[in-house]
């Protein structure tokens, strides 16, 4: 025997060991970064995910296959603290909420949990935007669409973030402190390296300049209304509208609310949408019945709205993505006389869309018809009716009078709440001594159409209160802001300050 | 001696042969020592020929000589000796004992070393040659010093807990690595040999009624659907040559990596180079539950629970014993064979066993089949070419065993196993309520298959290549295929049954397969005083799963067994990963005088557990020794001192892959159930964590080992402390990133404990040996950071780290007894007040008032081992021992609560407080701990169930007889007989309350051990075996 066969063995082992020494492995069935976003299915469906997210943090989406839940809370806190919506008293989380008296249950409770719930859904668009940048290898043009729309959800986020604990951030306090701007993707934690919040005009800044890069990015075509679950130029430009809106109005700034204006006219004027006159369009179109019946489940309707910009498509899939809106119970929340008493006697807004709800739950209490599924309703984001009553706002705090196109909006919006034959006399320019009285009057009119679609809290915000609700006016100015979570002080040693109006 | 036929024949044979050369001739004779026994396998040779034989076990021996030859005869321990033959027919010689002693060999991963070269801490277990034991990590029981092993359960093929000082990870496992024959196994894991045994799907518990308030491992899936499965139960423990344990830093820096947690070495049996040498043996095995509970009878039953639930039905009807209808005296069969032997240049090892091990619970059973083959063989005086081999199945029948018992013990006493028709009785009722579970355990154990098949194959290839004396090469190619078949089949129920997994079957697959490659050059030489010794290596291991589970329901026929004759199916999971580490070692040794030596370790692991920029690891560790009882002045001053040696060593060492975590890129799930509109999307489950790097651990260690008094006593002792950094756990996160808690590379802890072992030869006379063994392990363990945040309730277990703290702490609320006016438990609060108001109620009250209390990890443990030996007849007694720990009685915990669905209590609950003034640890039924539908007594987070759970136990007395040599040489075949009676587990002393104080309900997890909950008792076992070699 030689050495050869020896050798040669060893050379062989040798070779196919240095040859095969792969370890760049990933578990086979299992999506990483790297496998998600190089192509435009998969990358598509990461960010169907991240408008999942943004549904959670506003109002709820179906359980996560780890079963977490995700109730958002986002949208109902639109409405509490105000006359629209009263709190349970055995909801103790949300009387919270509306006194602003939060105990430390709730600090690490509730508020941590909206706190937890924006944040998440940023760190889904971050790593989108990061990834399909990093790994993306299809069409550049439909990239560049997703990475919009991802910067779209996220500077909706921030934009709700900023509203709810930015401090006074509605209230024109520029220099208070707004959010912690996060653009970069999680990638582990070096432990005492933390992040403050910036302050509420860097915020603004951002997310306005944000929503100005996404508006060009994005497409000009405006889906079929039974697609309208996604961004597009018109979304973008929505949001933008209702983000200068609520910026400017407390720092009376002319130039933004001439943009919010100008933007709130374009989607107007967009033939994709367009304004039904007739009052049914509330319950047939736009909210219709969409009780569970063992007999037929949950009807699926085929008409949608053509006033529909935006929304979240439970209704659509009613047997898959049922969401948490908890209006039909009355469990935790339900609407009280003085939101009643203020429509006028015949508004279908009220008779049709203010019910009793489920009979074996508290059944003498109100509820909004808009949310009567359970949990299997559209939730609309944003629809033309707001942008009318934008474009009529801004234009006139623009001009500082009221203009007959101004009116015509605002009339548009009235004259359809009520039943032929019960309509009221169409506003005139005489009915408004001041432009301050047309502005009243729109604010009224944004409270009554708008109601339980997560605006009128903001709006009083914005507005200090103009319309004197007495249950805002109750708690402190500096109290309209929720706390930020206590856990985010604490960890991050004071870095993160608590709001004025909870520092200890 | 006189002559035997075979003798005679061959004499014969020569006859014919002298014929051929006339001047050949056969001599003969006897080898015996200086007392005059036989010495076998004395190698006698024709000096300067290839002509050579050796003696048989009467020490005889015949070989053809010219009358001119010189015989030499040598044997290891021996001086050789060399004898002219001198036309003599017949000579006889006695072999002088040489001063040089028998070298023991070590091995140390990739080489072996004697003993006296070694300067890193390696314990070499001796293996109890009468004790059939079932897995191989119950013979480390008590064996090794810092080796802290305990068998979690009495259920068949289940995993115990074994570590190896101390715990080094918080979130990892902690378990070491094994490595047979230089491959690295499919290890202890509970999170990878988990089998889940819900059946597929988990009948939802109900969460209605009364719940135990404040802690229960009741609703944890971990534990109640779940078989944590012992991946070393496919070996034969008889196979076994020599294990020996790594433990300090410079003797695991060779699996760098790895390391942190020890390293087993398993080196199975190599054949020698002689006649073929067979070795049958058979035990039989007879085994008891160790102990019953305590339960209520029928009538007890009914009076208990008549008076709790005022006005439901409880009526007295039978008196079931139901932990004696579900165990039984088990009877198991183990039976094995092997023959090896060789030829000048080949040697073989061939083993056969087969195991039958009956479960002392009904219809459960284990059956082994092993098999190995062992084989090397010289193909030139340079190569040599060898394979190890071993086939094992292992059908594990036992899978339901623990859920049976703890079934049973739960069970209605007054309801009868089976209708007078014969028939099972199935449900609760007449009683108004009961545990749908618990529907008929008797039943359970037989309409029920539940099973798991493994098959195994372990082995390697090898060429070692010797071009000159001082260097060798060596290149190995091993392997590991594991798979592993479990079949769940839930039986077909009544329909009055409700809330129970019924007619459905799992069925799941795993493929796991590894190989590694290692090519390794070694080195030993000597050159004047200075002694080198060194191996330069490479390695690289990839070890690819696959798992694959299947489900289906509506069987049919309640006849049919596999998924696939059931109506509907479906796939539950199926996935593949892969793993690769490369590796690239080097260790040297130098020896100056054989006095002073030095030694130095370094491996590089690249793993791609990490992400790219932490990938490789480098594990550099060294040491020192110095045998001082080689310096003149110490021999002067000391002179009853035969050897003495101080070694110290640091290095690094780290545990690859904790979880299989892939940090280096976010993870994402694809949503099966929903849609966003019509779009399919992707959650992300796990962030991105591209900082996620190794935990490190940094052991210094330090050893004394002393021979003394001729070798009389023989004393090892290791001082270490163990500092493991980076290390991995569950940190929180400030919010604003979008997650709450995340694995972080944060925490820092300390173990430093001391391991002992003294062997003493007490009498040592021609017809006595008495030897004593002592083992001590002492451990202490602190996190010394953990990064300001601190975690209780972990993993369901319940445990508490902090800062400054031993890992896996309790956390409890204090039970202060019963009130013997009122018959209301009391609870201590932090502030030393006392309250009938149990703190649990209450969220802030709760964490406000917990108490730290102590681990589950002893302070110290080891074992006693006696034998005594007298002529022909061995008594060995062995005992283990452990001081310290601490166990929650979870089963006493169940066992009294009686607000939730009426299940069998402890008997104890007859001594509840009825009048006033009356004394007892048990409160009155309804009292003022019992609110809404929580009954706060019965927490298991109370101290009211944490218990001492020390023990000295008798793990096995063994009394061995080996019939005299003389007489089995007049049966011409038989070398050796050997009869054994061994008793397992005959008595324990404890103050633990409960049935054993060994077992823990989390299998091998060391993080979450110390609990008792129902677990299946060891039993007592007496064994009876035989051990022939012809």
């Amino acid at each position: 025997m030689t050495k050869n066969p020896f050798l040669s063995l060893t050379t062989v082992i040798l070779v196919v060991t240095l040859a095969s020494c792969e370890l760049d492995y990933a578990p086979e069935n299992t999506y990483v970064d790297s496998k998600v976003y190089h192509n435009a299915k998969t990358a598509e469906a990461a960010l169907a995910g991240a408008y999942v997210r943004l549904n959670v943090f506003l109002s709820g989406a179906p359980q996560d296959q780890n079963n977490y839940p995700n109730d958002g809370d986002v949208f109902v806190l639109g409405d509490f603290s105000t006359e629209n919506l009263k709190a349970r008293a055995s909801s103790t989380d949300y009387v919270a909420i509306e006194t602003s008296e939060y105990s430390n249950t709730e600090r690490d409770g509730i508020i941590a949990t909206i706190w937890k719930q924006g944040y998440n859904a940023i760190d889904y668009t971050n790593n989108i935007i990061n990834g399909i940048q990093t790994y993306g290898q299809y069409d550049a043009q439909l990239q560049l669409q997703h990475i919009a729309e991802a910067r779209f959800i996220r500077a909706y986020i921030y934009f709700q973030m900023l509203c709810i604990f930015g401090d006074q951030a509605l209230q024109g306090n520029t220099n208070g402190d707004g959010i912690v701007l996060q653009t970069e993707p999680y990638n582990g934690y070096k432990p005492g390296q933390h992040k403050g919040r910036s302050s509420n005009a860097d915020c603004w800044t951002f997310i306005v300049s944000e929503l100005d890069d996404v508006i060009a990015s994005l497409d000009d075509k405006v889906p079929a209304a039974a697609q309208r679950i996604r961004a597009n130029k018109s979304v973008a430009k929505a949001l933008l509208s209702r983000v200068l809106l609520y910026k400017a109005t407390a720092t009376d700034n002319r130039t933004e609310l001439q943009r919010a204006a100008s933007l709130a006219k374009e989607v107007i004027d967009n033939t994709a949408y367009s304004f039904v006159a007739s009052s049914s369009e509330f319950t047939t179109n736009l909210f219709p019945s969409n009780e569970y019946s063992q007999a037929n489940g949950h009807p699926d309707p085929s008409n949608r709205s053509n006033e529909l910009i935006f929304y979240e498509p439970s209704r659509r899939f009613v047997d898959n993505y049922p969401n948490g809106m908890y209006y039909y119970s009355k469990a935790l929340y339900y609407i009280p006389s003085e939101a009643l008493s203020a429509y006028d006697a015949n508004d279908i807004r009220k008779t049709q869309l203010i019910v009793h709800g489920s009979p074996s739950d508290n059944p003498g209490d109100w509820t909004s018809a808009k949310y009567l599924g359970g949990h299997y309703d559209d939730v609309i984001y944003i629809r033309l009716s707001e942008m009318k009553l934008t474009y009529a706002e801004a234009i006139t705090r623009v001009t500082g009078s009221v203009s007959a196109d101004a009116i015509n909006q605002l009339n548009d919006i009235r004259q359809r709440a009520f039943p032929d034959g019960q309509k009221p006399a169409p506003y005139t320019s005489a009915d408004f001594a001041s432009a301050s009285d047309f502005l009243r009057a729109v604010l009224r009119e944004r409270r009554l159409e708008l109601a339980y679609e997560g605006q009128y809290r903001w709006d009083l915000m914005r507005t200090d209160n103009l319309l004197g609700d007495l249950r805002l006016g109750s708690i402190a100015k500096n109290r309209w802001n929720l706390p930020v979570p206590d856990y985010e002080v604490r960890f991050t040693k004071g870095v993160i300050s608590q709001n004025t109006g909870y520092a200890e | 001696m006189t002559m035997t036929p075979r003798c005679s024949l061959t004499i014969l044979f020569f006859v014919f042969t002298l014929a051929a050369s006339a001047q050949q001739y056969i001599v003969t004779g006897n080898v015996t020592d200086d007392q005059g026994s036989p010495l076998e396998m004395v190698a006698v040779s024709v000096k300067g020929t290839q002509n050579g034989t050796y003696t048989d076990a009467s020490g005889a021996y015949e070989l053809s000589v010219q009358p001119t030859d010189s015989l030499q005869f040598s044997l290891i321990g021996f001086q050789k000796q060399t004898v002219a033959v001198n036309h003599r027919k017949r000579l006889n010689v006695v072999l002088e004992n040489s001063d040089f002693r028998f070298a023991e060999l070590v091995v140390t991963g990739y080489s072996t070393q004697e003993r006296r070269d070694i300067t890193g801490s390696v314990s070499s277990v001796k293996l109890d040659e009468d004790v059939s034991f079932q897995t191989v990590d119950q013979m480390l029981q008590g064996r090794a010093p810092g080796v802290f092993m305990t068998s979690s359960s009495g259920a068949l093929g289940a995993a115990n807990v074994l570590t190896i000082r101390g715990l080094s990870s918080i979130i990892g496992d902690n378990n070491p690595l094994y490595v047979i024959d230089g491959v690295p196994i499919y290890g202890t894991d509970r999170s990878n040999n988990s089998a889940d045994i819900s059946g597929g799907a988990i009948a939802a518990i109900s969460m209605g009624g009364m719940q135990t308030g404040g802690g229960t491992l009741d609703y944890n899936m971990d534990l109640k659907y779940s078989f944590e499965k012992n991946p070393l139960a496919t070996l034969n423990p008889e196979d076994i040559e020599s294990i020996e344990i790594l433990k300090d830093a410079f003797a695991t820096a060779i699996y760098g990596s790895r390391g942190a947690n020890g390293v087993v070495l398993i080196t199975t049996k190599k054949g020698m180079r002689e006649h073929p040498r067979v070795n049958v043996s058979y035990t039989l095995g007879v085994d008891q539950i160790i102990g019953k509970p305590d339960l209520l009878n029928g009538d007890e039953y009914s009076q208990v629970y008549s008076s709790y639930f005022r006005g439901e039905n409880y009526p007295k009807l039978y008196n079931t014993d139901w932990v004696d209808a579900v165990t039984r005296t088990a009877i198991s069969h183990h039976t094995s064979a092997s023959c090896s032997g060789g030829s000048q240049s080949t040697s073989y090892y061939i083993s056969l066993s087969y195991d039958n091990n009956d479960s002392y619970v009904i219809n459960n059973d284990l059956q082994r089949y092993a098999a190995r083959l062992n084989l090397d063989t010289e193909l030139s005086k340079q190569l040599k070419l060898g394979v190890n081999l071993s086939l094992s199945r292992l059908e594990n029948n036992a899978l339901q065993a623990q859920d049976i018992y703890s079934m049973a013990i739960r069970k209605a006493p007054n309801l009868p196993v089976y209708t007078p028709e014969g028939d099972y009785y199935y449900g609760y009722q007449p009683n108004a309520r009961g545990t749908a579970e618990a529907y008929n355990p008797v039943a359970m154990a037989y309409i029920n298959d539940e099973s798991s098949d493994d098959t195994r194959a372990v082995g390697n290839m090898y060429i070692t290549w010797n071009p000159i004396s001082w260097l060798s090469w060596k290149t190995e190619v091993g392997m590991d295929i594991y798979n592993v078949f479990s079949n769940i089949r839930k039986g077909t129920l009544p329909e009055s049954v409700t809330g129970v997994a019924g007619n459905q079957a799992t069925e799941t697959q795993r493929n796991n397969m590894k190989y590694v490659i290692n090519n390794t050059l070694n080195v030993n030489k000597v050159f004047k005083q200075h002694f080198f010794q060194g191996i330069v290596g490479q390695s690289y291991e990839h070890s690819k799963e696959r798992y694959m589970s299947v489900f289906g329901d509506k069987f049919f026929s309640p006849d049919l067994q596999g998924v696939g004759a059931a109506q509907t199916r479906r796939v539950q999971g199926a996935y593949a990963r892969n793993s690769a580490l490369f590796s690239a070692f080097a260790r040297f040794n130098y020896q100056y005088q054989m006095k002073y030596m030095a030694g130095v370790t370094y491996r590089l692991d690249g793993s791609s557990h990490y992400n790219k920029n932490h990938r490789f690891l480098g594990t550099p560790s060294i040491s020192a020794g110095w045998r001082f009882s080689r310096e003149d002045f110490v021999h002067k001053a000391l002179p009853f001192l035969d050897e003495g040696k101080i070694r110290a060593s640091v290095g690094i060492s780290s545990k690859d892959g904790n979880n299989n975590y892939y940090g280096s890129q976010a993870v994402y799930t694809l949503n099966s159930l929903t849609t966003y509109g019509g779009l399919k999307y992707l959650e992300m489950s796990q962030p991105s964590n591209a900082n996620l790097d190794w935990e490190r651990t940094v052991t210094w260690n330090v050893g004394l080992d002393l021979e003394l008094f001729k070798r009389r006593v023989t004393l090892t002792l290791d001082w270490y402390t163990k500092k493991t950094t980076n290390m991995l756990f569950p940190s929180g996160l400030p919010y604003y990133t979008g997650y709450t808690t995340e694995n972080q590379n944060v925490a820092d802890m300390r173990n430093t404990g001391l391991d002992l072992q003294i062997v003493t030869q007490n009498i040592n006379t021609k017809d006595w040996h008495w030897e004593s063994i002592l083992n001590l392990s002492l451990a202490r363990n602190k996190i010394l950071k953990l990064d300001g945040s601190r975690l209780d309730e972990m993993n369901s277990s319940y445990k508490y780290y902090a800062e400054g703290q031993p890992a896996a702490q309790w956390y409890l609320h204090k039970w202060a007894g019963v009130d013997s006016q009122t018959g209301d438990p009391l609870w201590e609060y932090a502030d030393d007040t006392v309250s009938t108001v149990p703190p649990a109620s209450n969220w802030k009250a709760s964490e406000n008032n917990k108490f730290v209390m102590g681990t589950a990890i002893p302070t110290f443990y080891g074992s006693l081992n006696n034998s005594l030996t007298w002529k022909n007849l061995e008594l060995d007694i062995f005992f283990t021992y452990s001081v310290g720990s601490h166990m929650i009685n979870a089963t006493r915990a169940s066992l009294l609560t009686y607000t939730q669905n009426a299940p069998n209590l402890s008997s104890e609950i007859m001594n509840m407080w009825q009048i006033p003034g009356q004394k007892t640890d048990i409160p009155r039924l309804n009292n003022a701990s019992i609110i809404g539908a929580f009954d706060y007594t019965t927490a298991i987070t109370t101290t009211r169930f944490l218990e001492n759970n020390s023990y000295l136990r008798l793990k096995t007395l063994t009394l061995a007889y080996r019939v005299p040599q003389r007489l089995l040489t007049k049966t011409r075949i038989l070398r050796q007989l050997r009869f054994h009676i061994t008793v397992t587990n005959l008595f324990t002393i404890t103050p633990y309350s409960g049935l054993d104080p060994e077992v823990s309900a989390f299998g091998s997890s060391v993080t979450a051990m110390g609990y008792d909950y129902s677990t299946l008792p060891l039993s007592r076992c007496y064994q009876f075996g035989v051990t022939a070699t012809f």
